[in-house]
This record gives structure tokens, C-alpha cells and sequence, in this order.
């Protein structure tokens, strides 16, 4: 890969002169840092107390991030009593002696209680889960993950994520995941820090994100900070468990959809450690037998992963993440009656390396990610695709947190470079096919204070430069919560932009086909978020959360409105706005677990064809997009009754829109005293307002009970599960021009085994 | 009061769940296509200047596929001053396959008259279109002569309210080959109208290189023998004039942008051919690069 001209001379000088710059911040400041980890299986722990008390004066405290990090600082010279307190875990207490300046590493190991934790469903008290309230994030861990049903027994990321309150799919297939009014391509998907192109499989039940390979995620629905660029809408920011550097394990499993391997162990104990995960779905000698219809779908992922405690500290990963997906989706602009069926494929890969070290000279925590991510999408005849899209991109990372008491000063620079190569058949008759390559860096600077009264915020300023484009942005975004005991507020706004976009055809609603490419307008992509927040604690087991947003969404492209029923288009501009809100319900117990939600969104894009003045007497037009979703209804329930765990699951969304039309005629050019004998005309649509239908509602009823017997040496696992228990005929896409109607799945029961061995 | 328990809380959730289910559980139908009750898009146009008329007639339909072969189960009439017709209809099969019906009938309508198209269904829903057929204009040729280096002749069409389509028709023959060519020249992006009089200036030294370039003849080297002229335009009505001016298909192909059938699509002018011959005395057409007999 070609340099970066320019970059990686100015890279050095620049991280040297800010940590110089910020140094003063904490330089006389004592620091006490470190790690706080699993002693069984040396994972670390997200959300760990760790305080500093001198007598029983409480002088310093702090909580671990998803690396198990934490810091303490702003305090005097002295020596006090550390405590690490975690739930389920045995507390540590250490006596530390700091002296003037000093910068301690203090690594801790926790070992699990003895009070067995196996009966509690959830966490009593917790900071994940459907109802929690903080600016558009939502954090997700595997056990959360494990109370939706799901026609795996493993579970995966993206079952929970369709619970989310503004979160639509396109259904049980396609791969495609809205936020919030936004669109797939502009959705931020992060793998260890790696990017994921197009991270859904095709069978709307599966991600590249398996369970079983998950430490955390952070969801951002909207309101990210300055760390996140490049995207408008979203950001899912998933972490990977480091595997056991204690021990070896592992899980096979089967189901209907699936098989699955997971290995994961030491490969030097306490120091190196490896997760692989191997994923392939089955349908053809699975869940089609079990219906009567193809699933003429194919997919599978591989991940490894391999973690190394360089030295106390500092740490080492290195990611690999591959996938591939294959199913004949249909799409709207097929002949009626063509034998040869479209299939729409993508294969993604992506390789990371990330670094994250304590310097001993600078009271900070420094990240390093190099990763290189690519995609191969096509659609058509599978030996001669019609379309077809390549990308790959080199991303480096640089974000560096400075730690002054209730201060946090983060900062990063990133560079990145893109190969885009897209041969779009004619589909967008203004955009070409070409190969491009495209450069973006930046840095950003991001304070974050945390107040003994329960207030915290930060304000950050990205600098995104677009070098293609000739235009670099300045992106404010501020983040602030006041957590108040019982009651939390929460608010973000931020300024995002996109240069390189997702160019999909958004008239065919079964079609999953998305080429990568710069911005093929003048206008670069941007959002606008606004996101307040409310969420009270009702007696320690009932969440309640209400959460409004708005997004103001500039330089969108959209296909040409047009009559004539072609398969290619051109794209016009547009801009789009969204409001929304949702109310979460969360309440549970030590063996139970219900919640529901309700997200109300509405999704407005206003384009500007040049020919709308002739049609409608409006320049503009205002539409609601395929994806505006109105009602969205979740619930779901959990229950663990005698070492089995039941849990349903209800979703409800209302129709999404749909082009109507008044039948269709042909359409003969009278540019002159036409020969109505030679001269043939074309078939035509005869539209009245683009979106002006509405397609019936979705509803579907999830069941499943699990058991896990545990056997020498392992477990086992069995599920049993229905999927759309009733039978309800969702619709997937209907072919308005044929009034041909895809459904969803119909009722399918689903039986899962999962053998884990070493557990 | 007593608080609710949780379980009591779950159970309430539930029970609101399963409530919404019951309530949301009927299938929907879809109704993709709205009927907007006009049954027929028509094209074409009535020619006073011919005595065979056809209108091309396309069904509405539900959905999108080739229009059938069989006969259009529609009854088209024109009525106008002393005129009743029946058109018949005829399956037609085009270059490209496709099958269109082309509803014809011989007669030929009158200039400056007023007919109604009307297709009907067997169950009576019917579209129509009012036609006005243009009054007969008057076409006047000038004398060529050369201007600046030109040769222009000057064509004038006095009394229409829209003329479209001008052309010259060049029939000439050359020593290179042993028939006739004839090849028209568009004028249609250089008529200037005043009032009721649209004019072109037929530029016979610049068309000449038209010849040559579509012929592949050489000039200097195969000389062109003009033996006919004809000046050729559409004469319509003021109806057939594109809304924004232009002929852009993009535009034109939204139902209704370009249309003045009732109760259904399409458009259906009137109109007819006003043409006249000439030939410039050989020295003009000697200065515009034409060669004598």
C-alpha cells in the first residue's frame, strides 16, 4: 500500500507535540493505573470500583473501561488503601504508597465469589440493557444477548440489536440494518476497532458478531463522540473477549440454521491467549427441511483472535475477521416469469492489529490500531454479475487518554486510505464505473470531566479532512449526563459527515446489493444529532427510559423519480430529517427478566428533481423513505424456572411505505407527428406520489427454552425454539409492477445442541 | 395503595402484549395498484391532410406486462361535425417485438374542426380527448441568393398556430453513383415565429456539407447535381406544445405532464404536412456548392 504523502512524516512530530502539550495537565499529578482482569480466565473486567481511601476517607475512584483499564490521579502524596470491587467477584484490597509525581501500574486479578451468581438471570444492578438511557448508546454483553430468542443456540448480536427502539430491519433476510432514520451505508461498524463493511449475513437472524466471541458493544443509535468519524447515522463498536489464557475450551453446536465451533485458550500461559470461532449455516439440511420453501441462502464467518500481555504494561491483539454470504433475494426489476434468478453476495475481511500501552514517562493510555478491511459485493448471475463492488481500506488509529482526576483529556489522529472499485452495469445512469482511491485523515481532541454530583460530559472537535473532495470539516460534538442517584438526563449533539458512501438502489426494497464510492455530488454527507434523554431506577429492578432524537441528514442521494419501469435510474439529491423517540420498560428479578419497548419515528427526505416544478408545481418534494418505520412495539421476557430458561419475544412494526400505483399503460414520445404504426413506445408506471402506500404491519412471536446439564468436563446445552410461533405471513417485499409478494419465514421450529467442553 | 408487585408488573406487561398481538394479529391485505378508473392512454393524431387516420391505444393495466396479442376489448369512435367513425383495431407487432394495438379507420377529418376520441370499456368506463384538427396554412418559399458568404433561402408557414418538424428534403444525384439520394435537413431548432407566421431560412451552403458528410461524397471531387427541393413542416395546433418547452423524454413520461386525454393518459393531437417544391436558379445553387446538370 502506497504511503500516505505527507502523513507519516507529520505523524510523529504530532503525537509528540500533543503529549507534550497535555503533559502539563497531570505532570505533577500522582497516578495510579492499571488493569483489572479475570483471574480465572484473564478477561477483563468493564465496570469494575476501583477507589483509593486514606483512613476511610474516600480520596479517589474510578471505574475500568472494556480494557479492564483504570486510572486514579489528583490526589496527594501519601498512602492509602485500593480496593477493586466487582459484582460477583471477591473484592482485592491493596495498600499503595505514592510518592510526589509518582506513576504507579498496579494490575489486578479477581477471582470469582463463592455466593454463586448462576441463578440471576441479569444483573440486579446494571448499566446495560434495553432501558438504559445515555444519549443514544446502549451497551450490550453477551447476557443480554442470551435472553433473545434465537434460532441458534449460541445467540447473535444482531437478535438483540433488532430490539432496539429505532432500529429496523428490512426483515428475516437482506441484511440490512437502519438507525434511527439512517441508512445501512452510513451505519459505523467496528470490530476490535477494525472496520466491517457490510457486517450482516443475509439471513436476517445472523451478524459476523456470534455470541460467544463478545466482550462488549457499545451502540450508538446517534450522538457519538469525537473517537467515531467517517459515518452519520450510527456507530456499533463491538469488542471480542481476548480468550482464556488459563485454560482450554471450547463449544460445538448445531441448529437448523448453523453449526458453530468456538476454541479459545493459552498459548503462553498468562500472557497469550487465542479465540476462534467458526460459523456455516445449513440450511439446506436444516431449517429447509423444516419448512416448505427454499432457503436459497449461504453464509458462514471465521474469526481468530490472539491476545498477548507484552508486559505489565502494555497489550497486543491481533483480529482477523472473515465472512461470506450468499441467497437469491430478488429484486423488484427481474422480467416476470426470467428463470435466471439474481444473487446478491459479499464477502467481507478485515485484519487488525491493536496496541494499547501505559507509557511510563506520561500519566496517559495510548491505543494503536492498524487494520485493513475489505468487501466484495455482486449481484446477478452468479458466473457473470451484473454489478459488482471491491473495497479495501488501511486504517491507522492513534487515540491517546490523559488522566488528571475527574479530567480526561482524549485525543487521536487517523489516517485512512481506500481502494473503490465499482462496476455498477448501467444502475445509476450518472455515476460511472471506476476505481478510485481515496485518503482521509484527521485528529480530534476530546475533554471529559466527571463531577462528584453526578454530572459528566465531554466536548470534542474532530478535524476530517477529505482530500478528494478538497474539504475538511470541523465536527463540535458534546456528550453530558447527570446521573442523579435514581434519576438520569442525558444529552449529545454532534456534527458528522461521510465522504464515502454506499450507493444502493433504494426503489428495489429486497435489493442488499451497496457499492462503495466516493460521494458522487458536490455535497459531502452530513447529520446533524440531537439526542435528550430521561431514565429512572425504580426500587433497583424496574428501568424506565424515555429518549427523543432528532437528526438533520444534508447531501443524501436518492434515485430519480421516474415513470418509466427501468432497472437503471439516476440519482438526484436529497436531504432527510428524523424524529423520534422511544420509551423503554425494563423490569426484572432474580430468575425473570421482562422488558418492553416502544420507539416512535418519523423519517422525511425532501428531494429536489429538477422536473418535480413541472409534475407537482412543488421544487421539492417531500417523501416518507422505504424504511420510515412509525411504531415499532419489543417485547420480551425471560424467565429460569428449575435450570430451564424461557424466553419470548414480540416484535411488532408498522408498515413501512411503498410507491403505490394506478396501473400501468405505455408512453409514446409525441416529439413529432409519430408513426403510430413503426413506432412502439415503452411500458410505463402510471405513479401518483412517490411512497404514497404503506405496507401491511410486521408482528412475530419468538419462543425458546434452553437447559444446560453440566457433564464431567464440560456442558451441554439443549434449545428448543419456534420462531413466528403464529404463523403470521410477513411480508418481506412485494413486486409492485408483477404484484409478486415475497413473505418472511413462516413458522419455523428450531432445535439446538451446544456442546461445550472445558467450561 | 398497595404498589404493584414485579411479578404482578410482569404479568400486567404480558397481558398488554398478548393484548396487542390479538388486536394486531389479522393479515392486511395489499393493495399495490389504486384503480383510478381511466381505462385507456391514447397517442396519435387526426390528419386533415390524409384519409387514413389510426390512434394508438394502450390499456391500463394492473400489471406490468407485454400488451397481449389478442384484440382490445374496446370500442373507439370519433365524433366531429357531420362525422361519426368506428376505428377497428389491429394488432400490431413492432421491430422490437413487442404488440401494440393501432386503432384505424379511413376518412379524412376536417381543418380547423373540433372532433371527440373516445375509447370505452364493454362495462362503460371510457376515456376521451378532444381534438381541433389545424386550419390550413400557407406556405411561402423565397427566392435563395447569397448573404455573407450564404446561401439562404427564406420559408415562411403564414397561419399556423404551431409548426413542428421543418425540414428540407435535397434530392440529388452524383457522378459517383448511379441512383438518387434523397436526404432531408431538420430545421427544427431554427424556426422563429411571429405571431401566426413561423419562417426558416433554409441555408443551402451549410446543408450542402450535410450532404456531403452524410453521403461520404467528396466535396471537389464528386459534385453534387441538385434535382429537387421540398420544404417540408408539421402543421398542428397550439395543444401540441410540450409543458417547459422541451421534448425531454424524462420529463414527458410522467403520466399527465403531457397529456389532454380525459379520464385516462396520453396525448392525441391534430395536425398534417404542408410541404412544397422548389429549385433555385443554377447560379445560386452553383454559389452554394452545388454542381449543374
Amino acid at each position: 500500500m502506497k504511503p500516505l504523502p505527507g502523513y507519516t512524516s507529520i505523524r510523529v512530530p504530532i503525537i509528540t507535540l500533543l503529549l507534550l502539550l497535555l503533559t502539563p495537565l497531570v505532570a505533577s499529578a500522582q497516578v495510579v493505573r492499571g488493569f483489572i482482569t479475570d483471574a480465572e480466565d484473564g478477561e477483563p473486567l468493564e465496570g469494575a470500583t476501583v477507589v483509593l481511601r486514606q483512613d476511610t476517607t474516600l480520596v479517589a475512584g474510578s471505574a475500568t473501561d472494556r480494557d479492564g483499564f483504570f486510572a486514579l490521579s489528583r490526589f496527594p502524596v501519601g498512602e492509602y488503601q485500593l480496593t477493586v470491587t466487582f459484582i460477583g467477584y471477591e473484592a482485592v484490597v491493596d495498600t499503595v504508597r505514592v510518592a510526589a509525581g509518582e506513576i504507579l501500574l498496579r494490575n489486578y486479578r479477581l477471582t470469582l465469589s463463592n455466593e454463586a451468581l448462576d441463578e440471576v438471570l441479569v444483573q440486579g444492578d446494571r448499566e446495560t440493557g434495553l432501558a438504559q438511557v445515555d444519549a443514544g448508546r446502549i451497551s450490550v454483553r453477551p447476557a443480554d444477548i442470551a435472553v433473545v430468542p434465537s434460532p441458534d443456540v449460541s445467540g447473535d448480536l444482531i437478535n438483540y440489536l433488532s430490539a432496539i427502539p429505532g432500529l429496523v430491519t428490512v426483515g428475516d433476510r437482506g441484511g440490512q440494518l437502519f438507525v434511527r432514520g439512517g441508512e445501512p451505508w452510513q451505519n459505523l461498524v467496528l470490530l476490535d476497532g477494525m472496520w466491517v463493511y457490510q457486517p450482516f449475513h443475509v439471513l436476517g437472524f445472523f451478524s459476523a458478531f456470534p455470541s460467544d466471541i463478545l466482550s462488549h458493544v457499545d451502540v450508538y443509535a446517534g450522538g457519538y463522540g469525537s473517537a467515531y468519524g467517517g459515518r452519520i447515522s450510527s456507530v456499533i463498536d463491538v469488542q471480542s473477549r481476548s480468550g482464556s489464557k488459563r485454560a482450554y475450551s471450547g463449544a460445538v453446536s448445531a441448529a437448523p440454521f448453523v453449526t458453530s465451533l468456538l476454541l479459545e485458550g493459552p498459548v503462553a500461559d498468562d500472557r497469550v491467549s487465542f479465540l476462534a470461532s467458526v460459523r456455516r449455516s445449513v440450511m439446506d439440511r436444516g431449517a429447509e427441511r423444516l419448512v416448505s420453501e427454499p432457503l436459497p441462502f449461504d453464509f458462514g464467518d471465521v474469526f481468530v483472535k490472539l491476545h498477548t500481555i507484552v508486559s505489565s504494561n502494555s497489550q497486543l491483539s491481533l483480529t482477523a475477521l472473515r465472512t461470506f454470504d450468499e441467497g437469491e433475494v430478488g429484486t423488484a426489476f427481474q422480467p416476470r416469469g426470467s428463470e435466471s434468478v439474481d444473487v446478491a453476495s459479499w464477502r467481507n475481511q478485515a485484519y487488525g492489529l491493536r496496541y494499547l500501552v501505559l507509557p511510563r514517562a506520561f500519566p496517559v493510555l495510548a491505543e494503536f490500531l492498524v487494520s485493513y478491511s475489505r468487501l466484495q459485493t455482486a449481484v446477478g448471475d452468479p458466473d457473470n454479475p451484473a454489478r459488482t463492488g471491491r473495497l479495501g481500506a488501511v486504517n491507522t488509529v492513534a487515540n491517546v487518554t490523559h488522566f488528571a482526576g475527574d479530567l480526561e483529556v482524549g485525543w487521536g489522529v487517523f489516517a485512512r486510505t481506500l481502494e473503490l472499485t465499482t462496476e455498477l452495469g448501467g444502475l445509476f445512469q450518472n455515476v460511472f464505473a471506476q476505481r478510485e482511491f481515496l485518503t482521509e485523515v484527521g485528529m480530534y481532541v476530546e475533554p471529559s470531566i466527571r463531577l462528584d454530583n453526578g454530572m459528566e460530559a465531554s466536548a470534542g472537535l474532530r478535524v476530517h479532512n477529505f482530500p478528494s473532495k478538497s474539504k475538511a470539516f470541523v465536527e463540535p460534538r458534546i456528550r453530558a449526563a447527570w446521573d442523579r442517584g435514581v434519576d438520569r438526563l442525558s444529552a449529545a449533539v454532534g456534527l458528522y459527515h461521510q465522504e464515502v458512501v454506499g450507493l444502493t438502489d433504494q426503489r428495489d426494497a429486497a435489493g442488499v446489493f451497496t457499492a462503495w464510492s466516493a460521494v458522487p455530488f458536490p455535497r459531502v454527507p452530513s447529520a446533524l444529532h440531537i439526542i435528550g434523554g430521561y431514565g429512572r431506577t425504580i426500587r433497583g429492578r424496574i428501568d424506565i427510559g424515555i429518549e427523543a432524537y432528532h437528526k438533520r441528514l444534508e447531501g443524501l442521494f436518492v434515485p430519480e423519480w421516474t415513470a418509466f419501469p427501468r432497472f437503471t435510474t439516476r440519482l438526484q439529491e436529497a436531504d432527510g430529517r428524523v424524529w423520534g423517540g422511544d420509551i423503554r420498560l425494563e423490569a426484572r428479578g432474580t430468575r425473570f427478566l421482562a422488558t418492553l419497548t416502544y420507539g416512535l419515528s418519523a423519517v422525511q427526505y425532501r428531494a429536489r428533481q429538477e422536473s418535480l416544478e413541472l409534475w407537482y408545481g412543488e421544487s421539492a418534494i417531500d417523501y416518507r423513505p422505504a424504511h420510515d418505520r412509525r411504531h415499532q412495539i419489543n417485547v420480551l421476557g425471560a424467565y429460569r424456572v428449575n435450570g430451564y430458561e424461557i424466553s419470548a419475544r414480540w416484535q411488532f412494526g408498522s408498515g413501512l411505505p411503498y410507491s403505490r400505483s394506478l396501473g400501468f399503460d405505455g408512453f409514446v414520445l409525441m416529439n413529432e407527428p409519430v408513426d403510430v404504426y413503426e413506432e412502439s413506445g415503452t411500458r410505463r408506471v402510471i405513479y401518483e406520489r412517490p411512497y404514497n402506500g404503506t405496507l401491511p404491519t410486521y408482528h412475530r412471536l419468538d419462543l425458546s427454552v434452553e437447559k444446560r446439564i453440566d457433564t464431567p468436563g464440560g456442558a451441554l446445552t439443549l434449545q428448543a425454539g419456534v420462531i413466528n410461533l403464529y404463523d403470521r405471513e410477513n411480508l418481506f417485499y412485494l413486486d409492485t409492477f408483477t404484484l409478486t409478494r415475497v413473505n418472511q419465514l413462516p413458522i419455523i421450529p428450531t432445535f439446538g445442541i451446544k456442546y461445550g467442553f472445558g467450561q | 395503595m398497595r404498589r404493584p408487585s414485579i411479578p404482578n408488573l410482569m404479568h400486567s406487561l404480558m397481558a398488554v402484549a398478548l393484548a396487542v398481538m390479538v388486536l394486531t394479529g389479522c393479515e392486511e391485505a395489499v393493495a399495490p395498484v389504486l384503480d383510478s378508473g381511466r381505462p385507456f392512454t391514447l397517442y396519435g393524431y387526426l390528419n386533415p391532410g390524409a384519409d387514413h387516420q389510426a390512434i394508438r391505444v394502450f390499456p391500463i393495466e394492473e400489471i406490468l406486462a407485454p400488451n397481449s396479442p389478442e384484440p382490445l376489448d374496446a370500442l373507439v369512435r370519433v365524433t366531429g361535425p357531420g362525422l361519426s367513425e368506428v376505428l377497428r383495431d389491429s394488432v400490431i407487432v413492432y421491430g422490437d417485438g413487442s404488440v401494440g394495438h393501432v386503432f384505424q379507420a379511413d376518412f379524412r377529418p376536417e381543418h380547423g374542426m373540433t372532433y371527440e376520441i373516445r375509447a370505452e370499456e364493454p362495462e362503460g368506463r371510457f376515456s376521451t380527448v378532444q381534438v381541433r384538427t389545424p386550419a390550413k396554412a400557407q406556405l411561402s418559399i423565397g427566392d435563395a441568393g447569397g448573404v455573407l458568404g450564404n446561401v439562404l433561402m427564406p420559408v415562411e408557414f403564414a397561419g399556423a398556430e404551431q409548426v413542428l418538424s421543418p425540414s428540407v428534403l435535397y434530392t440529388f444525384e452524383s457522378t459517383r453513383a448511379p441512383f438518387t439520394w434523397t436526404i432531408p435537413v431538420v430545421y427544427g431548432d431554427r424556426v422563429v415565429r411571429a405571431g401566426d407566421r413561423w419562417s426558416v431560412t433554409v441555408d443551402l451552403s451549410r446543408d450542402i456539407g450535410v450532404l456531403y458528410s452524410v453521403t461520404g461524397l467528396q466535396p471537389g471531387t464528386d459534385p453534387i447535381i441538385l434535382t429537387d427541393l421540398l420544404v417540408e413542416a408539421f402543421i398542428t395546433t397550439s395543444e401540441w406544445t410540450p409543458p417547459g418547452g422541451t421534448y425531454d423524454p424524462e420529463l414527458l413520461v410522467q403520466p399527465g405532464t403531457f397529456s389532454n386525454v380525459e379520464n385516462g393518459f396520453g396525448f392525441v393531437g391534430g395536425g398534417y404536412f404542408e410541404s412544397a417544391t422548389t429549385l433555385p436558379p443554377a447560379h445560386i445553387l452553383q454559389l452554394a456548392g452545388f454542381a449543374n446538370q
